[in-house]
């Protein structure tokens, strides 16, 4: 399969005419329609929202990467998640919803309410812990990594890829 | 919308402010008839129109060009005080860490970070590691930079002090090990990171060439710098190589940097305990060197040391301070950073031998009666845990408007703005937030946020039922 990237956009037109009128329109979705896209195949465009990992730095994730599965503190075990958000996206007070779905089922559901560190262009955050409750579940398995946003204007945008938890 | 600058936002208001100006007209170079008529700009003394105004050449609506004097700018027409160029916002950051050498440059009007250890514990159990990076915080711009210069090898648990006459930073001692377990390797050696003249960001570490008997290796010791006296003192320290105990001694050491010669500062009278994980700082007015706390050879589980002496750098005669009044509970790898204007010195966090273990509470020593008074109690024990390493998320009650609690943090004084406040280890990870305090009102205003080792109440994240994860 090509893809299973599900940048679902759910972004209000009125949103994006004030940017657009200023010019290039580079940062914008490409399909307002709800439908699945993929902005950096269609014409190189920055997509609103991007999942990733990294504990020191946003790292971005192609599918089929495997994971590690880091050993916590306190004893649990996470993935390291991380997000990048661009306009229309309002990076402040963002809800984030990260989830790993294996089979229709979920493994994990975790969600941050977080305002977004400006870098370049786009808005970050990155060292989420991921919690998994049940890590031998997922290990060695191709899960989906979800990650759902929406702001405080309740625009919504979605990514997501199949990656590959592993260890410890 | 929000106040953060956007991208395209910013775009099309510089293609605005392109357009005003240009709209404006380069006229230059039209011989005489200059006036505000035919001139947006200034008019230069030969006539012609400067459309193009400058620092050398400033003006507007045809007024006569003037010079700005240094430091200044031409902005609208008008000559400004040049503001500092930023760098573009980043994300970029010293990874979390704790046990880092950290030192406020007033020429560049940055912090200085050297080393660390970003290990975070497994199920509670440390895991060190090591760093040997350099990075630089723009108290003014608020952005990180890291160094490119090769410096000295990878160490945690060392110290560092800022040598202002000669601006460069000293670090001192620390500790290393490559593998995960067996001896460490304890430092004595001093480096120093030199910088340029006239406020140039250019600088380099070098090792420091030194004579005389040296402390020994050692970490989780002190440095500060005497600038009335132009030397580093070292005090107290861990001599052990070993991860499994601690070997304190309670000695005082002078390099003199004008001549780069160690000699010890014998006391006279009753010493204070052997220690290591305590802070100190100068008692600029008294030219003492002031310390609290730490640990002794029981520094894995207490009781800690709650103590304050101080250690005149005239006389070489300890005396025991805070003898009345109450005084922060004893602590570990807490930190100092002296308040001038108030003639006192302010502790933040540690970790204690109580209930709570890392702390977040705020105190200040007044140096002239030697008394310690709480400014902010910072969060409070709430819920113990089930058991070992079984922390529910509600075990403190926590105080929003102070950082996360910490022990092996960094804390410098910036003068005119305040106190700054650097990573640290929490209870779930390390830390690399800034935060600044105001010493006055004793409210913190975060500068930078943690990426890592917030609890899970203090994360944003929803639904917590545990401290940590």
């Amino acid at each position: 399969m090509r893809s299973m990237r599900l940048p679902i956009l759910s972004l209000f037109v009125a949103a994006m005419t004030v940017p657009l009128a200023c010019g290039t329109g580079r940062g914008m979705p490409v399909d307002g329609d709800g439908g699945p896209s993929d902005g950096a195949a269609d014409g190189g465009l920055a997509r609103p929202v991007e999942i990733g990992t990294g504990a020191e730095a946003f790292e971005p994730l192609s599918d089929g990467q495997t994971l590690p599965i880091i050993a916590g503190p306190q004893g649990g075990f996470h993935l390291w998640a991380a997000a990048r958000v661009r306009e229309p996206i309002d990076p402040e007070n963002l809800s984030l919803r990260f989830r790993v779905l294996l089979d229709g089922g979920t493994q994990s559901d975790n969600t941050w309410k977080l305002s977004l560190v400006q870098n370049g262009d786009a808005w970050e955050w990155f060292a989420l812990t991921e919690v998994l409750s049940n890590p031998d579940a997922v290990r060695g398995k191709e899960v989906e990594f979800r990650l759902d946003v929406t702001d405080t204007a309740g625009r919504t945008a979605s990514d997501a890829r199949r990656i590959i938890p592993v260890g410890p | 919308m929000n106040a953060r600058t956007r991208p395209l936002a910013a775009l099309c208001w510089s293609a605005l402010a392109l357009s005003a100006s240009t709209a404006c007209g380069p006229t230059a170079g039209s011989p005489g008839g200059c006036s505000e008529v035919t001139c947006a700009g200034c008019c230069a003394e030969d006539g012609t129109c400067v459309a193009q105004t400058s620092a050398t050449a400033c003006g507007a609506a045809g007024a006569a060009c003037v010079a700005c004097q240094e430091g200044e700018t031409c902005e609208a027409g008008a000559c400004v005080a040049a503001q500092a160029q930023c760098p573009a916002p980043s994300s970029a950051a010293p990874s979390a860490r704790s046990d880092f050498a950290l030192a406020f440059d007033p020429v560049g009007r940055q912090l200085v970070v050297f080393g660390g250890d970003p290990g975070v514990a497994v199920s509670c159990m440390p895991d060190p590691k090591f760093e040997g990076e350099t990075w630089f915080y723009d108290v003014d711009c608020g952005v990180w930079t890291r160094s490119a210069e090769p410096g000295p090898s990878a160490r945690a648990r060392l110290a560092g002090a800022f040598d202002t006459r000669r601006r460069r930073f000293l670090v001192f001692g620390g500790r290393y090990r490559a593998q995960s377990s067996g001896a460490y390797t304890n430092y004595n050696e001093v480096w120093a990171l030199t910088f340029g003249a006239n406020g140039s960001k250019a600088h380099a570490w070098d090792p420091l060439v030194t004579s005389g008997e040296p402390p020994p290796a050692m970490s989780s010791t002190v440095a500060v710098y005497d600038e009335a006296d132009d030397q580093l003192i070292v005090f107290g320290g861990n001599a052990s190589t070993s991860g499994l105990s601690y070997a304190p001694n309670a000695n005082v050491w002078a390099l003199s940097l004008s001549d780069n010669v160690w000699t010890e500062l014998v006391p006279k009278g009753t010493k204070p305990p052997a220690r290591e994980f305590h802070a100190a700082v100068i008692d600029p007015k008294r030219h003492a060197l002031v310390v609290f706390g730490g640990g002794d050879a029981n520094a894995f589980t207490g009781p800690f040391l709650s103590d304050t002496w101080s250690f005149s750098l005239d006389t070489h005669e300890w005396t025991k301070l805070a003898t009345t009044g109450p005084v922060p509970r004893g602590r570990i790898r807490g930190a100092l950073a002296v308040d001038p204007e108030r003639d006192r010195v302010l502790l933040f966090g540690g970790h204690d031998d109580g209930q709570i273990g890392e702390r977040n509470d705020l105190w200040s020593l007044d140096f002239a009666s030697g008394t310690w008074t709480r400014l902010r109690e910072g969060d409070v024990f709430n819920t113990a845990g089930a058991g070992f390493c079984d922390f529910p998320s509600d075990f403190v009650t926590p105080d929003p408007d102070s950082p996360e609690r910490r022990e092996a943090h960094g804390l410098v004084t910036v003068p005119g703005r305040g106190i700054f406040l650097f990573g640290g280890r929490s209870d779930c990870g390390n830390l690399n937030d800034v935060w600044l305090l105001d010493p006055e009102t004793a409210t913190w205003r975060n500068q930078k946020p943690t990426f890592s080792g917030l609890s899970c109440q203090r994360s944003g994240k929803s639904g917590c039922t545990t401290l940590c994860f």
